[in-house]
């Protein structure tokens, strides 16, 4: 069988088919002329001649008619027939073809815009080419608690030398820039980057170039590439901004490159990157364990993803010495590898796994709608089509035509879901998550474009096959002795729509018990104490340039005025400074020692999560203090050096015991000793395990504070916090008001109540539930519709013999309970179906919630009497119409 | 003369690929090539022809040309395809090994079961 020869017949049957005919024609004519000259030579005379020769060849029309079938074109004449009767019944029933496509743009616009979201997350990903060879490294370490966390330079190095595995890599540091060039101060978000990272994700600039290896060099990083949103924002878009030299921290770099409006990595609001220029120390085995850096790289063209994976556990075991060897199988250590969309978005994925399984409910709640509306049509044709059997169109010839006709539904409902789903965006960008996927566009290409097509040509086989199927299934007989009588209507059919509309009714179910089920743990979690009183603060980020402040007198001098400045502020109860605050995404950790404790062989020794503060972080902050002091202005440069630790890490280390003096280092050298204990706050999730995708933790690790003022070079940046008595707003002003007063060219970044902060980190959750609740209450909507379609249909058709009970003595009340009953039976199917349904779906949504089981009987029980209700209210209507029916009118109805 | 026999179902799908294997042909012709072979023993119905040729065409075994016949008319021309040659190969084979068994059959003598 040759697939192109079909093809082009049937093309050639579309495009040309009046030439065929013609051809066609001729080609028979000439048949029979030729055979008339063979008879006429015989000795026939000519006229009988062409007589004989018309009549052994038969009927002429016949012939053609077997020649078309033979080519297959009535399939495809049947469809473009039924498009073009299609379009004229769309116009003649302009309310069946409202509803109709409405319903269908609903569904597809639904599905479309979460494609795009899919498409434009996961699948591909802005700026970057072949993104699935791109990859994101990482390390773990199983037995310290850290599943996820950044790579050191040597664990970068491994992957870089790796060429077999590896076509590129980079390592990338976030740094802020303060660009001083303009009207006032600006914090560029910047990043620093090793050579390679344009070419691991495949981007091209599209003016000037991006760095050599020369100028990823210690002494000679004064080049930048600028992003074309900072480029178009601070330079007005000047092709000549390349070359010119600006000012950034206080330090000359020339302008090299501009990148193109989709490229933005590693954050979706980058605007600029600078060479990182690590010096060759930075290699040495001693830093293996010291983390703090992005590593990319892109895979060879070939290795999967697997391969690759399995290389790093080699890379993993390749121990630069014994030292490293013991504490990396001690604490579990490896490096290891995440597709890079899922490092980026991996805490989305989930939520719009979810919404993409709620969207594609959806669709099939208004293809069950659609077909059973079609249903009805058909009941008020099928006289036509019996006819049209009868009379020997072919049963393929009729679904051609039935599927042509709903081609034309289906080809109006993809424009104008097209068109919803544009609008939809707009509203899921404005429930997104933020912080998420801020700065992210979604565009329309060709594969949003070609996903929309595929959902409509599927939509259109779905609900365009059942009618179908359904005529060309019933013989002409039983259509033609059918449409005798009404009463006796097409009970296979109205049977038919009752299982669709059960169905609807289930889907819908599940999705409001999903629903319901997030709310609930929204609410969970929402009520989870995170260890600290976020309300009325306020928090903003800020970084010292280097050349500026250049020792630490003059950094804890800095923070020291601003602190003491905003405490005077009327308003600001108390103010405090830290390198890390909760609910930013970021986290740090490190090993340490307990003085008189040495760690057992085999053990990985003693870790905890390290913060610099000030005395006020805690008191801002209100970390409850249990036992001993917290920091004092007296904890300075040249006393005690002392630390504060959390109630986990005191439970962890000293069990049973007091942990207040005793010692904890770094090295040996110097030892801190504990003063005091604080509570234990969540730091990056309010629930479960403490992860995401910058940093993972367990939700039960320990956490030593220690003083900026005693740790020189650690008050270089971070973030202030203050406490005000009149709501967090008001101590915006406050703050800014502070670092202008003691720094005017200082940029505040990041500026957030504390509450905000908390609110984000719920982000995928809240973002799961408001939309799974959006497209819940679509599909009930549709299926309620749906509903009530139905019964009103058999209403109608029962019209009869409501009249005759009605005249037999039947109470308005009795026709009433008559059809709510009917209806009632359909949605108690339905959500006993979506029940069974939902606790087997529903499984897939366990990691979204928190201290609610998938299963949960409220959730379902809930969804359940809201279903009974909305199928009444829907059932209501067309009942009250039944039990006004006048039993002489119904009687005389036919 | 004997009377002419009537054509085994799905035949002529193979007759009318050998037919043009030879050379191409019209569709009247390939009915004379057929009949002249047969030395007028097959009997074509003339009307099952066309839609056996379209078929043909329509899977790719056959392509057809407009050119001008013998008398200088012009007719529509059908040659076979490479995939329709292959078509003619097995389908020949498949005969040759249904005639042999079918004959071996109707041979069969009582002592032979």
């Amino acid at each position: 069988m040759n697939f192109r020869s079909r093809i082009q017949s049937w093309t050639k049957a579309l495009l040309r088919r009046s030439r065929v005919e013609r051809e066609m024609d001729a080609e028979l004519r000439s048949h029979i002329v030729a055979y008339a000259e063979d008879l006429a030579r015989g000795g026939m005379p000519e006229e009988e001649a062409m007589r004989r020769a018309r009549i052994e060849f038969g009927s002429l029309e016949r012939v053609k008619e077997e020649c078309r079938e033979a080519r297959g074109v009535h399939f495809v004449e049947g469809l473009w027939q039924g498009l073009r009767f299609g379009l004229r019944m769309v116009r003649k029933s302009p309310g069946f073809t409202a509803v109709a496509v409405l319903t269908l743009a609903l569904g597809i616009g639904a599905n479309t815009a979460v494609f795009s979201i899919v498409n434009a997350l996961f699948l591909h990903p802005a700026g970057v080419t072949h993104p699935r060879q791109v990859v994101v490294e990482r390390a773990r370490y199983l037995k310290i608690g850290l599943y996820n966390i950044p790579v050191s330079v040597p664990d970068f190095a491994k992957v870089r030398d790796s060429r077999r595995f590896f076509a590129s890599a980079a390592l990338e540091q976030d740094a802020n820039f303060n660009y001083t060039g303009g009207d006032y101060p600006v914090d560029f978000g910047g990043s620093r980057v090793s050579w390679e990272w344009f070419d691991v994700f495949g981007a091209k600039p599209i003016l000037g170039r991006v760095f050599t290896p020369a100028e990823d060099q210690p002494n000679a990083n004064h080049e930048v590439v600028l992003s074309y949103g900072a480029w178009e924002r601070w330079f007005g878009s000047n092709p000549n901004a390349i070359g010119r030299t600006i000012q950034l921290n206080g330090q000359p770099y020339r302008i090299i490159g501009v990148m193109g409006p989709d490229f933005h990595w590693p954050h979706p609001n980058t605007d600029l990157w600078t060479p990182l220029a690590l010096p060759p120390t930075q290699y040495s085995v001693q830093n293996t364990f010291n983390e703090s850096y992005l590593a990319v790289a892109r895979l060879q063209p070939g290795v999967t993803f697997a391969q690759a994976s399995a290389y790093m556990a080699v890379l993993s075991k390749r121990y630069a010495n014994a030292a490293i060897q013991r504490f990396a199988e001690a604490s579990q250590w490896s490096i290891f590898l995440m597709p890079f969309a899922d490092h980026v978005f991996g805490d989305l994925r989930t939520p719009i796994m979810i919404l993409a399984g709620a969207v594609a409910f959806v669709l099939l709640i208004a293809c069950a709608n659609i077909a059973g509306l079609l249903l009805a049509k058909a009941a008020g044709r099928s006289k036509e089509l019996a006819v049209r059997a009868a009379l020997g169109a072919s049963r393929k010839r009729l679904i051609a035509q039935a599927l042509g006709e709903n081609a034309s539904l289906g080809i109006l409902g993809v424009l104008a879901g097209l068109l919803l789903s544009q609008l939809g965006l707009h509203a899921l960008l404005f429930a997104e998550p933020k912080g998420l996927a801020t700065g992210m566009t979604f565009p329309l290409d060709g594969y949003v474009l070609g996903f929309t097509a595929l959902a409509g040509i599927l939509a259109v086989l779905v609900f365009g096959s059942v009618p179908a199927w359904h005529m060309s299934r019933m013989g002409p007989y039983h259509a033609l002795r059918e449409s005798g009588r009404s009463s006796t209507s097409s009970r296979g059919r109205q049977n038919f729509r009752a299982w669709l509309v059960a169905g609807e009714l289930a889907l819908g179910l599940v999705l409001l018990a999903g629903t319901g089920a997030l709310l609930k743990s929204l609410a969970r979690i929402a009520d989870v104490n995170p260890g600290f009183d976020p309300h009325g603060v306020m928090t903003a980020a800020l970084s010292l340039p280097k050349q500026q402040y250049d020792t630490p007198a003059k950094q804890n001098s800095f923070f020291r005025t601003v602190l003491d400045r905003l405490r005077e502020t009327p308003g600001i109860a108390d103010a405090g400074a830290g390198n890390l605050i909760p609910f930013v995404g970021t986290n740090s950790s490190a090993s340490f020692e307990i003085q008189g404790k040495p760690t057992p062989p085999g053990s990985p020794g003693p870790h905890g999560d390290k913060r610099f503060v000030t005395p006020g972080y805690f008191t801002s902050f209100g970390i409850p203090l249990l036992k001993g002091r917290l920091f004092t202005d007296d904890d300075r440069k040249g006393s005690q050096l002392v630390t504060v630790i959390d109630d986990n890490l005191a439970r962890q280390y000293w069990p049973n015991q007091n942990p207040i003096g005793q010692k904890i280092g770094n090295g040996g050298k110097t030892w801190a000793t504990v003063v005091g204990i604080v509570g234990h706050i969540r730091f990056t999730t309010l629930a479960g395990e403490e992860s995401s995708s910058v940093m993972s933790q367990s939700g039960s690790k320990g956490v030593y504070y220690l003083c900026i003022y005693q740790m020189p070079g650690t008050a270089t940046g971070g973030y202030l916090i203050a406490k005000s008595s009149g709501g967090a707003a008001s101590a915006e002003s406050a703050i800014r008001q502070a670092v202008r007063s003691v720094d005017p060219n200082l940029p505040v970044s990041d500026m957030m109540p504390m509450e905000t902060r908390i609110a984000a980190s719920l982000g995928p959750q809240r973002f799961a539930a408001n939309l799974l609740a959006v497209f819940a209450g679509l599909a009930i909507l549709l299926a309620a519709v749906g509903l009530y379609g139905l019964i009103s249909y058999s209403v109608a058709q029962r019209t009869n013999e409501f009249g005759i009970r009605m005249a037999l003595g039947a109470r308005p009340k009795d026709v009433l309970r008559l059809v709510l009953l009917q209806g009632a039976r359909l949605a108690v199917i339905g959500a006993g179906a979506g029940v069974v349904a939902g606790i087997i779906l529903m499984r897939a949504m366990h990691s979204l919630l928190y201290r609610v089981s998938y299963a949960d009987p409220l959730s379902f029980i809930g969804a359940a009497v809201l279903l009974m209700l909305i199928a009444l209210l829907a059932c209501y209507v067309p009942a009250r119409r039944a039990m006004r029916v006048d039993p002489m009118v119904a009687l005389r109805y036919e | 003369m004997d009377q002419p026999l009537e054509l085994l179902q799905g035949t002529l799908d193979m007759l009318i690929l050998k037919a043009v294997s030879l050379s191409p042909l019209h569709g009247y012709g390939i009915l004379l090539r057929i009949q002249q072979i047969s030395k007028d023993r097959l009997e074509i119905l003339q009307g099952s022809l066309y839609p056996a040729l379209y078929r043909l065409e329509h899977q790719g075994w056959i392509a057809s040309a407009w050119g001008e016949s013998e008398n200088k008319r012009k007719a529509k021309y059908y040659r076979l395809t490479p995939a329709g040659k292959r078509r003619l190969q097995t389908e020949t084979e498949k005969w040759r090994r249904m005639a042999d068994v079918i004959a071996g059959i109707l041979r069969a003598r009582p002592e032979e079961v």
